[in-house]
């Protein structure tokens, strides 16, 4: 191995263990960023926001860093079904950008330790809305989670190559740790591990385009298990829209493994003042559900296939600079059930695999525009105004016997920040954020015409669901930041964050959501 | 650059080998309803006619079931799920001789699905018989200190006919497999449809006439004839076997041999003797259970005779196989209703299972009594008749207390413990 290879793989590897703590090597003489600084950056860095790390180098290219510790608390009844009532999630992240010059680095890691409370139904795995509808419930007794996740995230690329040229590879490394604590009990790991290489061409001065592929291998392992084998709680086995077997005693082992493979297109064309990136993606998802290790049952599979269109644009005025995005992206699933067979013959004991066939499919589409105005003042932004809106439409289906779940929502948020300059020493700033949000449930029905209508899946924890998502609310949120240079004629700027968020509806079985969260971090 | 490369080349050959899920997904097709027929063939010697032929078809995992009185051989039924079901068929059928016989037939964990959506079932006689189950405790009870007390299990055979029965000579077999279980037994030499396969086999004491039943008369067989509520025992046990008619004696000294008859014992694992356990505890999740009587003039050994040993593959300890046509009755119990699809013994026998859902919960099974038009039925001299198509999901209640001689049915005369 070369010697220059042996340095890159050592950059690599601080990079990745020490988050950004080396750019500030490379950090320029000023003042450093402030937090709208840093937000502003990231924020009109459009490459980022795609699936193609090789267009690091058609964004701005400034380093910077980040550190920070956060401590989040939710609570109140405004939830979804399988959320705790109360969320109470501490958390360390840090990201950074270096530029290095034949290559530009980018990575992010992120430490959630969350303690879950009163949260119901889920039994079974990490995520419950990761869009796998096939895992395990309780009969919905409240019960306490304590959840672990680590989150990895790189992008290196290159600078312009041979005139035109770019590559970049992006990865993902993802371990999330559940365990719930009341019986039926659960030890459930997931994992998944993304890798995105792509490249772009300009053939002009004006326009790059862009492609990336995309390989994601994802498995969820879990282990249900009992403390108390004198009592033998029912659980259920979700099969889609409530339907479900059920079970008593311990549970099940279930491994889940999948892959996705994709693709995202990107075209760039820029003029003095104004950007344009759109960006078109599609992949394919496959996961296989399997009950035990040690006599494996293939029990169902989900296909999964995602479209997705973005489109960014921006556009730097004298005094204000406008930025538009407009997103659309189509998820569609379907819920695969196998029949299987105890084969108790000799020579093949196992499960036998004898048909199978789509019994639900699940369809979601995003539609959503937002347009941002803001004041840019030096390296970071006055003011800013955020105002998105945004269409959501579920449309899931049981197939035989027809169940049905649907809903329609459209949401509008409103966001204001103003950044004050507190003093004209130590980079001194005050940000401030108000902001409004507003859901109107359009249309919704759940209709369950299976069998076993009195399970508590059908009865309790779809409606429960459903009452959710066909529930109008209003919301306010706000944050006040402070940060400041921690040393004269450095360019560690610290700060403090403490936000607020709170969801009200007026739905019959909800009330509020509220949720405050303390953040204190470093740019630099 | 040469890093690039080699991690896509990497992703490449990682998704390489394991793609074998988009092919299936691919394949998967939209479930459509199925039209499944049935052919029967019924079994019975002399056959002159059947009646009430009722056709069922249970997916109990996913919670179908479809049903359908047939007049024919043939039938089908619209509109079923894809699944794995248990088909049945049940009904009455007489000989050329008048004798009455339930006819039943399954097909058990039957996939039914697109393409393969036909089931031939043989159905096969078993006459209505005057000895039954009456009830069943096999779950034992919860002491006061520790998990677990099993001794205080029994059975109850009831005389539901209108005729003195003699239970001497009849057989009281516990079924293979123990427990119910969706993995089946593989028998070395192939599944003989014919037969049940005893576990352990025990036999009533008597010369012929020795242990009458009068109609209305009932016998308990306990597994230790104590009464278990006595503080040296279980103080939680629900019953008091002290006077049960008969007792499994384990012939050891670990326990007292009780003042209730001893049951002979016939068979375990290929020989006579009871063995070393140290006494006859039958799953507390729910053994299944049959007595039988072989016909007279028939010789049925199955310590001396092969014929009727049988043992799985890979395995050595042998199960007497019991031929269904000497059995009176059958009732197969299992954990809890979500074992309804691991059903183990022929449905002949019982077309149907029990449960009570728990183990060391005090609880048994009782058999239902005939009702009409709001009035328990009961024969001239007042005996109780009991509840009996041959389908113990039907004719028991589940998860009751258990009391020996329930609704007072009758002590033999040759009771001596009162």
């Amino acid at each position: 191995m070369k010697k220059s290879n042996i340095r890159f793989y050592q950059f690599i590897m601080l990079f990745l263990a020490f988050g950004s703590g080396t750019a500030t090597m490379a950090q320029t003489a000023d003042e450093g960023l402030s937090v709208a600084g840093q937000s502003l950056l990231k924020g009109q860095r459009l490459w980022l926001q795609t699936g193609n790390a090789a267009g690091t180098a058609h964004d701005n290219t400034r380093n910077y860093s980040r550190l920070q510790v956060n401590y989040d608390v939710q609570s109140g009844d405004f939830h979804r079904v399988y959320t705790g009532k109360t969320v109470r999630d501490a958390n360390i992240y840090t990201e950074g950008f270096v530029n290095l010059g034949k290559a530009y680095v980018w990575g992010e890691f992120k430490f959630t330790h969350e303690n879950v409370g009163n949260a119901r139904f889920n039994a079974s795995i990490n995520d419950p809305y990761r869009g796998q509808p096939y895992f395990v419930v309780d009969s919905g007794v409240q019960s306490k989670w304590r959840n672990q996740n680590y989150h990895l995230r790189f992008r290196a690329a290159t600078p312009v190559l041979f005139r035109s040229w770019t590559f970049g590879l992006e990865g993902t490394y993802k371990a999330q740790l559940a365990a719930k604590q009341r019986d039926p009990r659960v030890d459930a790991r997931f994992f998944m591990l993304q890798l995105m290489p792509g490249v772009t061409y300009s053939p002009t001065y004006n326009d790059v385009i862009g492609v990336n592929l995309r390989y994601a291998s994802v498995k969820e392992e879990s282990n249900m298990e009992l403390e108390n084998y004198q009592v033998k709680p029912h659980y259920f086995e979700l099969y889609g829209l409530g339907t479900a077997h059920r079970g008593i005693g311990t549970g099940r082992e279930t491994n889940y493994f999948g892959n996705r493979w994709g693709f995202g297109l990107q075209y760039e064309h820029h003029m003095k003042g104004w950007k344009l990136l759109a960006e078109l993606t599609a992949d394919k998802y496959v996961e296989n559900n399997e009950i035990s290790f040690t006599t494996p049952k293939k029990d169902s599979q989900l296909e999964e296939k995602n479209l997705g269109a973005n489109i960014q644009a921006m556009l730097w005025g004298r005094s204000l600079t406008h930025q538009v995005r407009i997103g659309f992206n189509r998820r569609a699933v379907n819920g695969i059930m196998y029949l299987s067979q105890n084969d108790n013959t000799q020579e093949k004991a196992g499960w036998k695999v004898l048909h199978q066939d789509i019994r639900s499919t699940y369809k979601t589409t995003d539609l959503s525009a937002a347009y941002t105005l803001l004041r840019p003042r030096d390296t970071e932004y006055s003011w800013r105004s955020d105002l998105s809106v945004a269409y959501q439409k579920l449309d899931d289906k049981y197939l035989l016997p027809l169940s049905v779940k649907n809903s329609e929502n459209i949401y509008l948020r409103l966001n204001l920040e103003r950044n004050i300059i507190v003093g004209r020493s130590m980079n001194r700033r005050l940000l401030l954020a108000v902001g409004g949000m507003w859901k109107d449930a359009l249309r919704g029905e759940y209709r369950y015409t299976g069998a076993n209508a009195n399970l508590v899946t059908v009865r309790e924890m779809e409606p429960l669901d459903q009452a959710y998502l066909t529930a109008d609310a209003w919301g306010a949120n706000g944050a006040i930041t402070y940060s400041q240079l921690l040393k004269s004629q450095s360019k560690v700027n610290g700060f403090a964050q403490l936000a607020f968020d709170y969801a009200h509806t007026n739905a019959a079985m909800f009330n509020h959501r509220s949720r405050v969260n303390v953040t204190l971090g470093v740019n630099f | 650059m040469k890093n690039i490369i080699y991690g896509l080349f990497v992703a490449i050959a990682l998704g390489t080998v394991s793609c074998t899920g988009f092919d299936e997904a691919a394949k998967s097709e939209k479930v459509t309803p199925l039209q499944v027929s049935v052919n029967l063939t019924v079994s019975v010697e002399k056959l002159a006619s059947v009646k009430n032929l009722t056709l069922k078809l249970d997916n109990y995992t996913d919670g179908y079931h479809y049903s359908k009185k047939l007049n024919d051989t043939q039938a089908s039924i619209d509109g079923v799920v894809p699944g794995i079901y248990t088909v049945s068929v049940s009904g009455t059928a007489y000989d050329a001789d008048g004798a009455e016989f339930y006819v039943n037939g399954n097909a058990v964990n039957k996939a039914l699905y697109a393409g393969v959506a036909s089931v031939q079932i043989t159905m096969r006689g078993l006459k209505v018989s005057p000895l039954v189950f009456k009830e069943i405790y096999f779950a034992g009870s919860k002491p006061l200190k520790g998990t677990s007390y099993f001794r205080d299990q029994f059975y109850e055979v009831y005389n539901n006919s209108a005729e003195v029965q003699y239970l001497d000579g009849v057989y009281f077999a516990q079924l293979a497999p123990n427990v119910a279980t969706r993995k089946l037994p593989v028998w070395d030499g192939g599944l003989d449809e014919n037969v049940c396969y005893g576990e352990r086999v025990w036999r009533f004491p008597g010369t012929g006439t020795e242990y009458p039943l009068q109609p209305g008369e009932s016998a308990v067989i306990a597994q230790f004839a104590a009464n278990h509520k006595q503080e040296i025992y279980n103080p939680n046990s629900p019953v008091d076997c002290s006077h049960a008619e008969f007792e499994f004696f384990p012939f050891n000294n670990r326990l007292p041999d009780m003042p209730a008859i001893n049951m002979e014992h016939v068979f375990y694992d290929g020989k006579s003797a009871f063995g070393k356990i140290p006494q006859f505890l039958t799953s507390v999740f729910g053994g299944a259970f049959a007595i039988f009587k072989v016909p007279a003039g028939v010789d049925w050994d199955p310590v001396k005779n092969t014929a009727f040993q049988a043992h799985e593959v890979n395995k050595k300890d042998l199960k007497a196989k019991i031929p269904l046509q000497y059995v009176l009755d059958a009732v197969e119990c299992i954990n809890n209703e979500t074992y309804a699809d691991a059903k183990r013994i022929p449905a002949a026998i019982d077309a149907g299972m029990t449960w009570v859902g728990s183990t060391y919960c005090g609880l048994g099974v009782v058999r239902k009594l005939m009702i009409e038009n709001g009035d328990t039925l009961k024969r001239e001299n007042g005996a109780l008749i009991f509840q009996d198509t041959n389908n113990s999901t039907d004719d028991f209640e589940r998860g009751v207390v258990p009391v020996l001689h329930r609704y007072h049915t009758g002590v033999p005369s040759w009771n001596k413990t009162y």
